[in-house]
């Protein structure tokens, strides 16, 4: 059998048995939220790494474009279709997928407007831009408040409270599809002529140029099409935890999802699918010593600038998400 | 008239402590070309700093103003250089990206590191800051003893590091005989700490012209800051010191041939500029006497914008950018209706994006900033 099949089989098999042991009741309620949050943060992740290390740019705002997604998602579910828990899950089902692709949309056009200007310029003001990105979109959506008629009420929702009530529309087979498009959207981009001419922008950027590689181009191409996955991971977030809040924009939640990369390893899908869950994973077992573990985090990135700059698996990556043609030059490198 | 010029006032005093943060951080990239992300937590330390140190002594006032700024400034410039030295100087001849992760991951670590350990009991508070004391010792006496980072430097005199020794320790007591003294204060890490402003000074209003007035803490305010300033302009156009930092940021190799020890300046640079972070910490402490662990996060991120729309590397364009950056942000703040139209919306908030603004007219229009010069490729 190809490493495909195996791939295919491995993939069917865990979905399986998630669903059956869930359905059985032998997975409790807890352990499959740990693995469904596990799996959006492998989206945030791979998208993250396709910004900061396969193209080499330093976007400190992720979680921003994640609650930009979040937000249009959440506010199309809850107040335009006015989706609430007793909804038929059928009859919700396509407007969510609807709310998803808005969410892309709208954070995909949002990365653009921020990454064309900054783009052109050297990656520390990148950094700056998305940093002061995140604290724009929380003072943002500290602002705006919504209307929300429940019965005869009229509530106000959203600025600081956060937006409450959204419907718990991600469940496991939705989170789970969502994050195999990604990654193999990723991966397939990555190991396309448009992905290698992001790894030579950040190999060399006047080289890249010289080889007549539209730097600019490229970099939006790549920063645009990170924000649009953290959009989307942004609304299955906003529909599991059922809550959004401004705070969870900003610089804080950003840095979380950069030491997933580059724990990981820039420039390695697999390192950030292991690093995303062994540190979801990590997190929960951490609970008891609360705060420390963001301690810890800061330690932990200067610790690996320092010490291990290529992560846990630098840019090596495993061997069933390697197209055939890199997985046979693969073999004969490692022979 | 009269609420322009109030308004005025108030943003000039915002306007200073920003461009004193954005000082340290135009100097460093200056020299090293590195956003020194860790400033604004640099900030939030010498606050605190300051905020133990105040309520632990009991001094004449005048003497405690003083003491109150000098000895945040010392902590500060100490911490600079523990951070040059630990993060920063391992990662010199690595990408910039490297560096600028390690800065970021450097300021997250900080502001953690007082949240947490103000959080779970008041008495571990103390215990935290001894150890970021010790830490600084320990430092002290890895250079003393191992020799650790400045294996190269043959005449190292250790008579030099006296003195930094001598004020950790001194801060290290003080910190001691502030821990009966955090029972009472009761500051959680959820919550924040209020400086206690009236052991330093009396607050008084002096009239200026009709209903607009300045406050002494202002008047303060205004003097230590352009003080500070002049300081710094003697340093950097006057000594050696200063001549060696303005030809590093031409060419450091060249400067290193000339027998100049490039790290030296690097460190040099760092403490000054954590030093002028660690004062405008204290002088924003004082006039918005309330302090959080995450306080420094919002004036670090604008002061680095003021430094960009100054210029950076611009020592000049810096202070300017700051000042430019406080009275906009101050006119926002006075101009946005804090409730407008039948539903009472309150638009004061949006003046935290008035930085953001700046920033992305600057980038669209003149990315070098004010005084910078045009960014030139080499190949």
């Amino acid at each position: 059998m190809k490493p495909t099949t195996y791939t295919i089989l491995g993939l069917l098999a865990f979905y399986a048995v998630v669903m059956v042991t869930s359905a059985v009741g032998l997975m409790n309620d807890y352990i499959l939220r740990v693995i469904n949050l596990m799996m959006i943060n492998i989206i945030l992740g791979v998208s993250l790494n396709l910004i900061n290390g396969y193209t080499g740019l330093f976007s400190v705002g992720h979680a921003g474009f994640m609650i930009v997604g979040g937000y249009v998602a959440g506010f199309m579910t809850t107040l335009l279709f006015g989706i609430t828990k007793d909804t038929p899950y059928w009859e919700a089902l396509p407007m969510f997928l609807v709310a998803i692709l808005a969410a892309a949309l709208v954070s995909a056009l949002v990365g653009f407007i921020i990454g064309l200007p900054v783009l052109r310029l050297t990656d520390d003001y990148l950094a700056i831009v998305t940093i002061g990105f995140g604290e724009i979109i929380r003072v943002i959506f500290n602002f705006i408040t919504f209307k929300k008629k429940v019965g005869n009420w009229e509530l106000d929702i959203g600025g600081p409270r956060g937006l409450l009530g959204i419907p718990p529309l991600s469940n496991f087979t939705v989170i789970f599809l969502f994050t195999l498009f990604t990654v193999i959207f990723i991966r397939n981009f990555v190991f396309s002529r448009h992905g290698r001419a992001c790894i030579a922008i950040r190999e060399n950027e006047v080289a890249a140029h010289m080889m007549g590689i539209p730097i600019t181009r490229y970099k939006v191409l790549a920063f645009v099409l990170g924000s649009t996955f953290a959009g989307i991971g942004g609304a299955l977030l906003a529909h599991f935890i059922q809550l959004l809040h401004p705070t969870m924009g900003g610089f804080m939640k950003s840095v979380e999802y950069l030491i997933i990369v580059y724990l990981g390893g820039m420039g390695s899908i697999s390192g950030t699918i292991v690093a995303a869950a062994a540190l979801t994973g990590l997190s929960e077992l951490l609970r008891p010593i609360g705060e420390l573990r963001m301690v810890l985090y800061g330690a932990l990135l200067v610790v690996l600038m320092l010490k291990r700059p290529g992560g846990l698996m630098g840019q090596r990556e495993f061997p069933f998400l390697l197209p055939e043609r890199e997985r046979k030059i693969y073999a004969l490198q490692n022979r | 008239m009269e609420t322009f010029l109030s308004q005025l006032i108030f943003g000039l005093q915002r306007g200073t402590i920003y461009a004193l943060i954005a000082l340290g951080y135009t100097m460093v990239y200056g020299v090293v070309r590195l956003i020194n992300f860790a400033y604004g937590e640099v900030f939030m330390i010498g606050a605190f700093v300051s905020f133990f140190l105040v309520n632990a002594v009991s001094l004449p006032q005048p003497i405690l103003v003083v003491l109150a700024l000098l000895v945040p400034m010392v902590t500060c410039s100490l911490l600079g250089l523990a951070m040059d030295a630990l993060a920063y100087r391992p990662l010199r001849q690595k990408p910039r990206l490297a560096a600028l992760i390690t800065a970021i991951g450097v300021s997250f670590f900080l502001s953690n590191f007082v949240s947490y350990s103000s959080g779970e009991t008041v008495r571990s508070s103390a215990v935290a800051s001894f150890l970021l004391a010790g830490f600084l010792i320990l430092y002290v006496l890895g250079v003393k003893v191992l020799n650790f980072p400045v294996k190269a430097t043959p005449n190292f005199k250790p008579i030099k590091f006296l003195i930094p020794t001598v004020s950790l320790l001194l801060i290290g007591y003080i910190f001691w005989i502030s821990k009966d003294l955090l029972t009472e204060l009761r500051w959680k890490g959820s919550s924040f700490a209020s400086y206690p402003v009236d052991r330093l000074i009396v607050i008084e209003k002096i009239p200026l012209y009709k209903s607009v007035y300045i406050t002494n803490i202002q008047i303060m305010n205004f003097v230590v800051s352009v003080l500070l300033m002049v300081v710094l302009s003697y340093l950097v156009n006057r000594t050696m010191t200063g001549m060696a930092m303005r030809a590093s940021k031409n060419n450091k190799d060249a400067v290193a041939l000339m027998g100049v020890n490039v790290n030296r300046i690097i460190s040099v640079t760092f403490i000054i500029g954590t030093a002028l972070a660690g004062a405008a910490g204290v002088l924003s402490a004082i006039t918005y006497p309330r302090l959080t662990a995450f306080m420094g996060v919002q004036p670090g991120l604008k002061a680095f914008i003021a430094a960009v729309l100054g210029g950076i590397g611009s020592i000049e364009g810096a202070m300017l950018g700051g000042i430019i950056m406080g009275v906009a942000e101050q006119f926002a703040i006075g101009l946005l209706p804090s409730s407008y139209g039948p539903s009472r919306i309150d638009f004061t908030p949006l003046a935290d994006g008035v930085a953001f603004a700046i920033l992305i007219v600057v980038l669209l229009l003149r990315p070098q900033g004010i005084f910078g010069e045009p960014p030139r490729e080499k190949l």
